[in-house]
Order: C-alpha cells, then sequence, then structure tokens
C-alpha cells in the first residue's frame, strides 16, 4: 500500500498541487451534475438573447458568462461541457489501459512472436501523426461518443503498452520474479501478481497525463467540427463556434476556453507532482 | 553500416506500405457506401452503380487495393469525387504550403526551446526558473486553437499589426508560426533543461571551469553539445505533433496547408481526398522521424557503434 501512501503525500505536497486537486475534483461534481438534476443546466434556444454580453446579476445565473449565437447560456454550456470532456476522457484513458496493459505484458512476456507483432503494429500507429487518425476515423465512422471514445483509443492504447513492455522486459530477470517462478508460479501469475504492481505508479502517471492529452484531443475534434455533435455542448464546438464573433462578443471564446485550460492545466501539474513523488527515477525535474 | 542503411529502409518501405493499407483498408472495410456520402443516401439505386463502377469501387477489393498501391507508387492519388479533378497537384500544392509552416514553426520552437532550457537551467530553483516552468505548463496545456485566438484577438483585432487570416506574405505566417512552435518549445525546453542540469553536475564540466574556460563558452559548447543529444530524439518524435498541430493551427488562421484541405476533404466527404491527405502526412512524418534517427547518429558517436 505504499503506492497509496506516496500518492497521498504528492497530491497533499504543495499549494500547486492542492489548487489542481481541488479544480479537478470541482469539474468532476460538476460534470456529474446534470444526470443528478437535468433541469439544472437548461440549454434552450432564446433567440431575443442572442450573443448578449455577460451580466454579473446574482440571482440570474445563466446570464453569468452571457448568450451565444442562438442564446443559450453560455454559464450552463461552460458547466455541462465537463461531463462531455471528462466522460470521453475517463472512458478512452481506461480503454486504452484495457487494451494497452494486456498487449505490453503480452510483448513484454519473453515470447519474441508477439512481440515483434505488437511492436510492429504499434510503429504502423505510431507513423500517423498524432491527430490524424481519430481525424480519418470519426469523419469515416461519423461523430458520437463511442466513435469519438474509440477513435482516440485506436492510437491511445500504445502509450501504455509501451511502459507495461519496457517494465516487464526490465523485471524478467530480477531475482523475486526467478523466485516465484521457481515456485511454481504460472506465467500468467508472474505477469500480473508480481510485475504488473511495479508498473502501477508510472500507469498512474501516464493516466493523468494521457487524460490531459485526451481532453485536449477530444475539443480539437469538437472544434474541427468532428466531435460528438451538436446536442453534445462540447468546450472545443463552442470555441469554434465563438471565432466567428471574435470581434463583437469575446466572451464567447473566452469562458470555454478558461474552462478548457483550467482542467487540463489541473491535470497536468496533478500528473507532474504524481511524477515527482511517484518516479524516483525522474528527481527533481 | 551499408548494412543498417539498407535494414533501415526496408522498415521505412515497410511502414510506409503498412499506413497505406490501413488507409484503404479504412476507406473500403467502414459502413456506409462512398457513393451515399457523394451522391447523398436517397439518390438512385442505378445512379450509385454507376458512380461506383466509374470510379472502379464496384470490383473485388484485392484488385482495387492492388490498382490503389500501383497507382500511389506512380504519385497518383485518384481524383476528386466531387469535380473529376486530379488530387495530387492540389495536395502537392497545399503541402508546400504546410511545409512553409512547419519550418518556421520549427525554427521558432528550437529558439525558444534553447531559452527556456538554458535559462531554466542556469537559474534553476530560483523564481525566474518557477515562472519559465509555469509558463511552458501553460504552453503545453493550452490547446493550439486557444493560444491562436488569443494571439488573434491581441495581435490583429486588439493591436491590429498583423492580418487576421490567410496567407498573404509573410505577415501572415509570424502568428500561426510562433502558435504552433511554442506549444513544442515548451515540451522540448523542459527536456533540455534536465538534460542541461544533469550535463552540469558532471566532472568534465568541472574540469573546463578549472582550466579557466569562461562560463559562456563551457555552457555554449561544453555542456549543450551534450545536453542536446537527448532533445534530438525528441524532435523526431515532434515532427508528427507538428504536422497534426497544423491541421488545427490552419483552420484557426485559415491557412491554405494540407491541413485545411483535409478538413475540406471531411466536409465534402472526398474520401480519395481524405485518404491522400493522411498518407503524405504519414509517410512525411515516417521519412521526417528517419532523418532525425540518421542525424542523431550522426552527432552521437555512441549511437553509431550499436
Amino acid at each position: 500500500m505504499t503506492l497509496f501512501k506516496n500518492m497521498r503525500h504528492a497530491l497533499l505536497r504543495d499549494t500547486v498541487t492542492k489548487l489542481s486537486m481541488l479544480v479537478v475534483v470541482l469539474w468532476l461534481c460538476v460534470a456529474l451534475l446534470p444526470h443528478a438534476l437535468p433541469e439544472l443546466l437548461p440549454l434552450d434556444i432564446d433567440l431575443p438573447k442572442t450573443r448578449m454580453a455577460p451580466q454579473w446579476n446574482l440571482s440570474e445565473p445563466s446570464g453569468w458568462f452571457g448568450y451565444d449565437s442562438v442564446g443559450t447560456s453560455v454559464f450552463y454550456q461552460v458547466l455541462s461541457g465537463a461531463g462531455v470532456s471528462l466522460s470521453v476522457g475517463l472512458c478512452t484513458v481506461l480503454l486504452s489501459f484495457a487494451i494497452g496493459i494486456p498487449l505490453g505484458a503480452l510483448a513484454g512476456s519473453g515470447r519474441r512472436y508477439f512481440d515483434v507483432l505488437i511492436t510492429r503494429l504499434m510503429d504502423i500507429l505510431l507513423s500517423f501523426p498524432p491527430l490524424v487518425l481519430p481525424i480519418a476515423l470519426t469523419a469515416l465512422l461519423g461523430g458520437g461518443f463511442l466513435n469519438v471514445v474509440v477513435a482516440l483509443t485506436v492510437s491511445g492504447w500504445i502509450g501504455s503498452a509501451k511502459l507495461v513492455r519496457a517494465e516487464f522486459r526490465a523485471l524478467d530477470k530480477r531475482e523475486f520474479v526467478e523466485a516465484a517462478r521457481a515456485l511454481g508460479a504460472t506465467p500468467r501469475r508472474v505477469m500480473f501478481v508480481h510485475m504488473l504492481p511495479h508498473a502501477a505508479s508510472s500507469l498512474l502517471v501516464h493516466a493523468s497525463f494521457s487524460l490531459a492529452g485526451v481532453i485536449l484531443a477530444e475539443a480539437g475534434l469538437s472544434f474541427l467540427g468532428l466531435g460528438l455533435g451538436d446536442e453534445h455542448p462540447s468546450w472545443g464546438a463552442s470555441l469554434s463556434e465563438a471565432r466567428a464573433y471574435l470581434l463583437e462578443s469575446p466572451h464567447l471564446a473566452i469562458f470555454p476556453s478558461l474552462a478548457l485550460l483550467s482542467l487540463v492545466l489541473a491535470l497536468n501539474f496533478l500528473a507532474e507532482s504524481l511524477r515527482a513523488s511517484l518516479d524516483p527515477k525522474a528527481g527533481s525535474a | 553500416m551499408s548494412r543498417g542503411i539498407l535494414a533501415f529502409l526496408a522498415r521505412l518501405v515497410f511502414v510506409s506500405f503498412a499506413v497505406v493499407t490501413v488507409v484503404f483498408l479504412l476507406q473500403r472495410l467502414l459502413p456506409g457506401s462512398p457513393a451515399d456520402a457523394v451522391l447523398g443516401a436517397d439518390a438512385l439505386w442505378s445512379d450509385k452503380q454507376r458512380w461506383l463502377a466509374a470510379h472502379g469501387l464496384d470490383r473485388p477489393l484485392h484488385h482495387q487495393y492492388s490498382s490503389y498501391v500501383q497507382a500511389l507508387v506512380q504519385g497518383d492519388f485518384g481524383v476528386r469525387w466531387i469535380d473529376g479533378r486530379p488530387v495530387a497537384p492540389l495536395i502537392a500544392q497545399r503541402f508546400l504550403e504546410t511545409v512553409r509552416l512547419a519550418v518556421c514553426a520549427l525554427m521558432v520552437s528550437i529558439s525558444c526551446a534553447l531559452f527556456f532550457g538554458v535559462v531554466g537551467a542556469l537559474r534553476a530553483g530560483t523564481r525566474s526558473d518557477r515562472l519559465l516552468a509555469v509558463v511552458s505548463l501553460f504552453f503545453i496545456s493550452a490547446p493550439t486553437f486557444i493560444t491562436g485566438t488569443i494571439m488573434l484577438w491581441i495581435f490583429s483585432v486588439w493591436l491590429d499589426w498583423l492580418p487576421l487570416t490567410g496567407s498573404q506574405g509573410w505577415n501572415s505566417l509570424i502568428l500561426p508560426a510562433f502558435v504552433l512552435g511554442i506549444t513544442l518549445a515548451a515540451i522540448t525546453g523542459r527536456m533540455l533543461r534536465s538534460s542541461l542540469i544533469e550535463t552540469l553536475s558532471q566532472d568534465y564540466i568541472r574540469t573546463a571551469y578549472s582550466k579557466g574556460v569562461s562560463r559562456l563558452r563551457v555552457v555554449g559548447v561544453h555542456a549543450l553539445r551534450n545536453a542536446l543529444l537527448p532533445t534530438t530524439t525528441l524532435l523526431g518524435l515532434q515532427i508528427g505533433s507538428l504536422l497534426s498541430g497544423a491541421i488545427i493551427t490552419e483552420q484557426v488562421f485559415t491557412w491554405p496547408g494540407l491541413g485545411s484541405l483535409m478538413m475540406e476533404a471531411v466536409s465534402q466527404r472526398d474520401y480519395n481526398l481524405l485518404s491522400g491527405c493522411v498518407v503524405v502526412l504519414s509517410v512525411v512524418q515516417v521519412c521526417a522521424a528517419a532523418l532525425v534517427d540518421v542525424l542523431h547518429r550522426q552527432i552521437d558517436p555512441r549511437m553509431a557503434r550499436t
């Protein structure tokens, strides 16, 4: 359980990390909000309020961030966008790990056949520039939650697979692994019970970095018009719409940008401090 | 050495071939007929069949594949589905624009990364180092469509110094190149900083100082040369980020490059054009990464021996 102890130590280390933790937890709560109370964030079209500037009227939260080009409250849009970002992000990271860890384990298990096969597969997928394959996939498959998650997972699993493979190859000749084998543990038990826990801390760091990366990628896809579709208020889509009114109504661009930035920055800060305290090799860098 | 290069070239060919195959399979095996996309789902069945036959899409899959690869090898990317014009010259023209943008972005990236890395390493632990760390993390976290929009707002709308969009001369290159380059610079700069800190603590640096070599020379010549080695590896990996970053940056600044062309293909559902763009982008990334790898071997004599 030292992992959790170290994690707690890492997450409560300094003010920046605590603040980032707070931001992430807040966004998670906001993301769950529409599921608990759907009527709380009405995304109605209200044409008379088209592109109205922000008004700081305490009794009317819908006007805090102004209104967009069809009179929908930007405040409610930004809050609902958290659910889109985080659900796509978490699902993609989980799915990537579910594919990447077993494949990485297989590649690192010492059987050359699997290793060559999986490494070649990774080589091929890595030869597409990062966003190109998701763009092509969502363009061909069409948008929607599942398609976006699948498109981002197709190249997303490589990171965790590489990590697990490298860790397993490094651990293969260590004494405790040989001891476990000598005691008659099956290869699968050696891999998943004895070796995988050693990769846990680096996987955790990788997870928080890749969550930030996936959220950015989803926003990028939505910005390009290839995201979840119109019924889901994604931050990237709001931003792409805001570009047309940059001169007259900059508030349309400012608030979704701030939301996306705060979440991604917080996740990156968290990942950075997790790495600093969980990964002894990283040192102070 | 020549055997190494041969194996290397073989791998290059294999990967490019695999990329082409993946793109072909994606195009053909995914649900939905291209005729639906071009003619509309409610077009007549006979019209759709005629269209498919005209583009050779009604033949067996392996026939389509072999003619697709044959054409690609000869530099023929097929025709645009909407107007029947050949795709290859269009891609070539747009690709040059993307290269122009990417090369300028790379120059921005390298110079900013050197600044971030050297200042961060020499002032490690001080307030300016921490400020640089926060700035770098901001640029790593901020996607180009946010930094780009902010820059557009500041320099084109508010100050009115630079053109808003398009590609009229070098003026309109400044903002997109900066936006694209600074993200990469932030990552490279962090890496350079840690490798420079490590290098500066080595014995040979102390020896150089004790011989009376000036600080500028020690850092600039003795340390930087070794500290840059791991960074060149990163550069190879970043070519891809540069190309995919270019797709979004081109959209933000309406730069007429390959990324914009790719998004045009997406919105027109022109899968021939789309796959042409994907193939070019990927093969360029593979070749560029290979080039950086060769460069790395040249700079680092330890690598050449392996």
